[in-house]
């Protein structure tokens, strides 16, 4: 379809350049005017302020970067620093730790639990709200599944504790009672990550589902129409137009979400570890807060930083490439 | 536009049926921890000690948190704080986020390729802190409002989501006005944003609630505590008593914690329905068309 | 729907217009002849008040223009890096000596050795020597060093649940063993639940901190050795706690009264607000806490109405195989302030800080800091400080003016007359000299994963969840593996240099 329309636009202005033109050697203005990029001058235009905004507040910085292959000085400033010695000294450093391999499972596997635990249920309740009848239901139900965003984890873990606390948690009480005992679900190997998906999908449910209910509401309703008319039921019609119709916000989402795959939540994990859980708890950023809280050393944090992007990139590339299928590429 | 009016089969019975139990299963799973929150705020601290920390419905209700939350000279002024950069801020956001979406939702714009990964390179490389700040710094926004509004004036999530959506908006529309000699930006006003109510309703509710919640920049970039978003003031009456040389301060208990949370929270859950309003189930594509 | 469009930017800026004025009007009188601007960063949540009574005076006294920069708790120090980084360092901030030895390191910081005998003689006197070498990095004063005030901490005891179960006072290890077991297990509230624990606490550790001396350790610092294990003196020779035998029997105890189930089973993930709040309800009966937590009025007013009955004491630490019990006591609470190195370049400046220093040294100074403004915050009778009520209501925040700290003795029957004898009590603790902050980890040293690695060693032999034979096992992969053998073979050096033997 829209290859159509490109043929379209290119036969147009061909014939407007035949026209204008007519023979003679081109100067290299009357070129530029003829190039594509003159053609499409009015969107570069309406690009420029934001390019702009990206060159100076997120390139610019990106020089200071090369910390991490210096000795930072705080002093001296970034481009005076000494080198470090060897180049990789901060990246061994975070690879020598016998922690290292630990750090990253335990980084990745939150993740990736996250990221299923916070996509599927998201989706699911994108469309009982899409599907569903009753508008003051629907608005209801929105309204209080998008507020749990607003509490911070601090508070989070608060109310987690009340719930789940060995001695006077609510949901132990009620193990108790039916002879199942105590568990100890924040100071458990066990139980912690659980804990962290958990408490992860109930903050941002209702707010992970606002974007794919936008998606459904572009659907046109045509579709559904055909389909009906065609005699499908209301099963067939989400699995045939509801969800091919949001698939590219599904594959963009996913593909950012991959591409954060090492985050995993310092904030959330930082409230909610104990020493007891570090097992399978601590992650890389918290373990970089930890080794650079005494020593103030953005060195490490940098080297880390990028060890981490690395892989994001390299996990987007693969994926945007894998996208190319089902047309959802992001660029 | 809505739905059929008549139920027509069973299977759209049970459909129904299934959906309604889901979503007020959804509803209660959400909303029980949150009268923790609410309920806690509005009982005397004393009747929440008495209940072992928690209170689930308040037998007597007590507004003393509230007023004494309101008492504190910072909040008002913290208020204002925050609706500056959330309603300037967005509005920015928006504008600079619209003319960048739209060029790179049009699949044949040389150059469109580079420019979307270079935008999304510097979603995964983050620059750091200390670069951020200095760059800040150089372009003479620390210590002023400004440096809570321009360093994040453009979401690469929010970015690439616009764009999604616009690319999913029928090319042949754009097209047939651009022939018609419709100049770019009146297609990008007059047939891109009418169509896209949703999406563009929900990035200004994402943009708003993160200016809302601004927190980080505000330590990093501002000094003068005059300027401090309701955020960080809130941070700091509920951090006061643990200095350990200020004796008297009182201790926030959880009463006050608890109110301050909901007055932090209350506009931005009070917006949410009015923007839900607007969301309309599905476009008909057709009447555009034409 | 596209006119309405057009219209919301316009709305905004008309929304924002008198907002953003307020965004502007940055940087008064910093330039210019005239007074001198001092801009000064401390951490404190504190908000200081725009018509500041204290500034004022201090402004008029020494002649400058003060510009205070408060931010609380961690976010201080985010703060601090950027301005660090930024070159834009307060005239006067607060440090702690980790960080003052990297900004001392990476030569931001002015070298005050010289001015001490002269334009900062009056700190020179005030400030004992020893406390004074907090702020000295490899043979350089860099800090100016505010003395820290009393301890707060002691143990609290609810005396109507010994009276209940017809118990004394514990004054052995063992008898607090008793105490602790018989809150727990006999209903000492009598509400026929067995709803109580003994003993309570949050992850910090502070539950355990004056048992480690009677059992003759010095502890391992706080959160169960997460910063490296404490420094002290056994008899006269310097030793670190993981490596003193006495540890293991202090940890079997500790292990045998959690094993017990008189501990709070939450004593590791609650934070010490959340213990207090347990024991407030009635949950427990013994804790250690400051006395702040337990004398002021919100708290007292609270727990009375929850517990009318509740009648909570102080008690000594219990004595035990080892000796007495006391509070490991380092300096590492004290203040400290750094100057920026660039200040040399401005000497009027760097002459007004120091006179602003050498103020808050005086009687006069103190006073202004500690009470306010005599006649509005405080009257004199004869030579005794009189508190008013404006003192009770506007006081709280008058502490970050305290650079070479206060006179804590008058202070405390200042400001707390009705609660003198409980801050006494806590004061006369027992206290263990530990010399932690003065230790600066060596090269190489990942303070993080050693701490890491003996946090959770610890917490699995005080849990039970690992047996006690197997500490040596744990200090050898600690001391080799880890290096904590280096951290503290290093640390005694620097000790050993410092003069302490």
């Amino acid at each position: 379809m829209s290859a159509q329309a490109t043929a379209t636009v290119d036969q147009s202005a061909s014939q407007r350049r035949r026209r204008t033109t007519g023979g003679g050697t081109p100067t290299r203005w009357e070129r530029f005017r003829r190039s594509r990029f003159w053609r499409y001058r009015a969107l570069y235009l309406m690009m420029a302020p934001a390019l702009i905004w990206f060159v100076v507040y997120r390139y610019a910085p990106m020089a200071g970067l090369v910390i991490a292959f210096k000795d930072y000085n705080l002093g001296l400033g970034i481009m005076d620093s000494p080198w470090a010695d060897p180049w990789f000294k901060y990246f061994r450093q975070f690879y020598e730790s016998p922690y290292f391999g630990q750090l990253l499972t335990n980084t990745a596997l939150i993740s990736v639990y996250k990221i299923f635990w916070g996509t599927v249920p998201s989706i699911f309740l994108a469309l009982l709200l899409y599907e569903c009848r009753l508008t003051w239901m629907r608005r209801w139900v929105q309204t209080l599944s998008y507020m749990p965003h607003f509490l911070s984890w601090v508070i989070i873990f608060g109310i987690a504790l009340a719930f789940l606390s060995p001695s006077t948690g609510l949901v132990n009480r009620w193990l108790d009672g039916v002879d199942l005992g105590p568990i100890a679900f924040l100071t458990s190997t066990d139980w912690f990550r659980s804990v962290l998906v958990g408490t992860d999908m109930w903050k941002d449910l209702g707010w992970g589902a606002i974007i794919y209910f936008a998606a459904m509401m572009g659907i046109d309703q045509e579709h559904y129409e055909a389909a009906r008319v065609d005699g499908a039921g209301r099963l067939r019609q989400i699995w045939h137009i509801t969800l091919p119709g949001i698939r590219s916000v599904i594959i963009l989402l996913f593909v950012l979400k991959l591409g954060q795959i090492l985050e995993a939540g310092f904030e959330h994990v930082y409230v909610f570890y104990n020493p007891q859980v570090y097992p399978v708890g601590d992650i890389i950023d918290t373990w970089v807060f930890r080794t650079g809280l005494e020593d103030l050393n953005f060195s490490l944090a940098a080297a880390v930083g990028m060890f981490k992007s690395v892989i994001g990139l390299g996990l987007v590339l693969i994926a945007n490439r894998l996208a190319r299928r089902w047309d959802g590429q992001l660029w | 536009m809505g739905w059929p009016a008549v139920v027509t089969s069973r299977e759209d019975r049970i459909v129904n049926g299934g959906v309604n139990i889901a979503l007020i299963l959804v509803a209660v799973v959400s909303v029980f921890p949150l009268m923790f929150v609410v309920s806690a705020s509005l009982t005397p601290y004393s009747e929440i000690l008495r209940n072992g920390g928690y209170v689930v419905i308040p037998r007597e209700f007590t507004f003393d948190a509230y007023r004494s939350l309101f008492a504190e000279p910072a909040i008002p002024r913290a208020l204002g704080v925050t609706a500056f950069i959330t309603i300037v801020g967005t509005a920015l956001n928006m504008v600079l986020t619209m003319l960048l979406a739209y060029p790179l939702s049009i699949r044949n714009l040389p150059g469109r390729g580079f420019i979307l990964f270079a935008v999304l390179f510097t979603m995964l490389f983050n620059a750091g802190m200390i670069p951020t700040f200095l760059v800040v710094q150089a372009t003479g926004l620390v210590d002023s409002i400004w440096s809570l509004i321009i360093p994040n004036a453009v979401w690469v999530f929010n970015l690439l989501v616009m764009k999604t959506f616009f690319e999913r908006l029928p090319q042949e529309l754009f097209e047939s006005a651009r022939i018609d000699g419709a100049g770019e930006f009146r297609i990008l006003v007059r047939i891109v944003l009418p169509l896209s109510v949703p999406v563009l309703l929900t990035l200004t509710l994402f943009y708003g609630v993160g200016h809302w919640n601004e927190f980080m920049q505000a330590i990093l970039y501002i000094r003068d505590d005059s300027l401090y978003p309701l955020q960080v003031v809130i941070h700091n009456l509920l951090a006061r008593a643990q200095s350990s040389q200020n004796l008297e301060a009182a201790v926030p208990t959880v009463t006050l914690q608890m109110a301050a949370i909901v007055v932090a929270a209350a506009p931005m859950i009070a917006v949410y329905p009015f923007i839900q309003k607007h969301f309309q189930k599905g476009v008909t594509l057709g009447s555009v068309k034409g | 729907m596209t006119r309405a469009v057009r219209r919301v930017p316009l709305l905004l800026i008309i929304a924002a217009a008198p907002l953003a004025s307020c965004g502007s009007d940055d940087g008064d009188g910093s330039g210019g002849g005239g007074i001198a601007s001092l801009r000064i960063s401390v951490q404190a949540a504190d908000p200081v008040p725009d018509d500041d009574p204290i500034k004022a005076a201090l402004d008029e006294e020494v002649g400058v223009d003060l510009d205070m920069i408060t931010t609380a708790a961690a976010e201080y120090y985010t703060q601090l890096s950027a301005d660090s980084a930024a070159g834009n360092l307060s005239d006067l901030f607060q440090v702690d000596r980790p960080r003052l030895e990297q900004l001392a390191e990476q030569g931001l910081l002015l070298d005050i050795s010289d001015y001490l005998d002269d334009e900062l003689a009056a700190y020179t006197d005030a400030v004992e020597p020893d406390l004074r070498a907090l702020g000295n990095i490899d043979g350089t004063d860099y800090g100016v060093v505010t003395p820290s005030g009393y301890n707060y901490s002691s143990y609290w005891i609810r005396k109507d649940w010994l009276d209940n179960l017809g118990l004394e006072v514990p004054e052995t290890t063992d008898d607090f063993f008793d105490v602790a077991v018989a809150f727990a297990q006999d209903d000492p509230d009598g509400n026929g639940h067995d709803d109580t624990y003994g003993l309570t606490g949050g992850n910090s550790g502070g539950l355990w901190n004056p048992l480690w001396a009677a059992f003759g350790s010095g502890g391992i610092g706080p959160a169960y050795g997460e910063r490296g294990g404490a420094f002290y003196l056994d008899g006269s020779e310097l030793v670190n706690g993981f490596y003193d035998p006495d540890t293991v029997d202090a940890l079997e105890y500790f292990r045998s009264l959690v094993e017990s189930g008189a501990v709070d089973p939450d004593f590791m993930t609650q934070d010490d607000a959340q213990a207090q709040e347990r024991a407030m309800q009635g949950m427990a009966g013994i804790m250690n806490t400051t006395w702040p937590n337990m004398t002021k009025p919100e708290f007292v007013d609270q727990y009375k109405t929850v517990q009318p009955d509740a009648e909570w004491i102080q008690i000594n630490p219990p004595s035990g195989p080892g000796g007495e019990g006391a509070y490991p006591w380092d300096n590492t609470a004290t203040r400290m302030y750094g100057i920026p190195r660039t200040l040399e370049n401005e000497p009027e400046k760097l002459e007004k800080l120091f006179e602003l220093i050498a103020y808050s040294t005086t009687e006069e100074g103190r006073r202004l800091t500690s009470f306010g403004i005599e006649g509005e915050h405080y009257n004199l009778d004869g030579d005794t400080v009189v508190p008013t009520d404006l003192l009770d209501s506007d006081g709280g925040y008058f502490w970050i003016y305290q650079f070479t700290g206060r006179d804590e003795a008058e202070y405390m029957r200042v400001k707390f007359a009705d609660d003198i004898d409980v801050i006494e009590f806590a004061e006369n603790q027992p206290k263990l000299q530990t010399y932690n902050s003065l230790v600066l980890a060596p090269e190489g040293y990942n303070p993080a994963d050693a701490g890491r690695f003996a946090q959770e060693g610890i917490i699995a032999f005080v849990t039970g969840q690992r047996p006690l034979d197997e500490y040596d096992a744990f200090l050898e992969t600690l001391s080799s593996q880890f290096g904590l053998q280096q951290f503290v073979d290093s640390g005694i050096d620097q000790l050993t240099e410092l003069g302490i033997s």
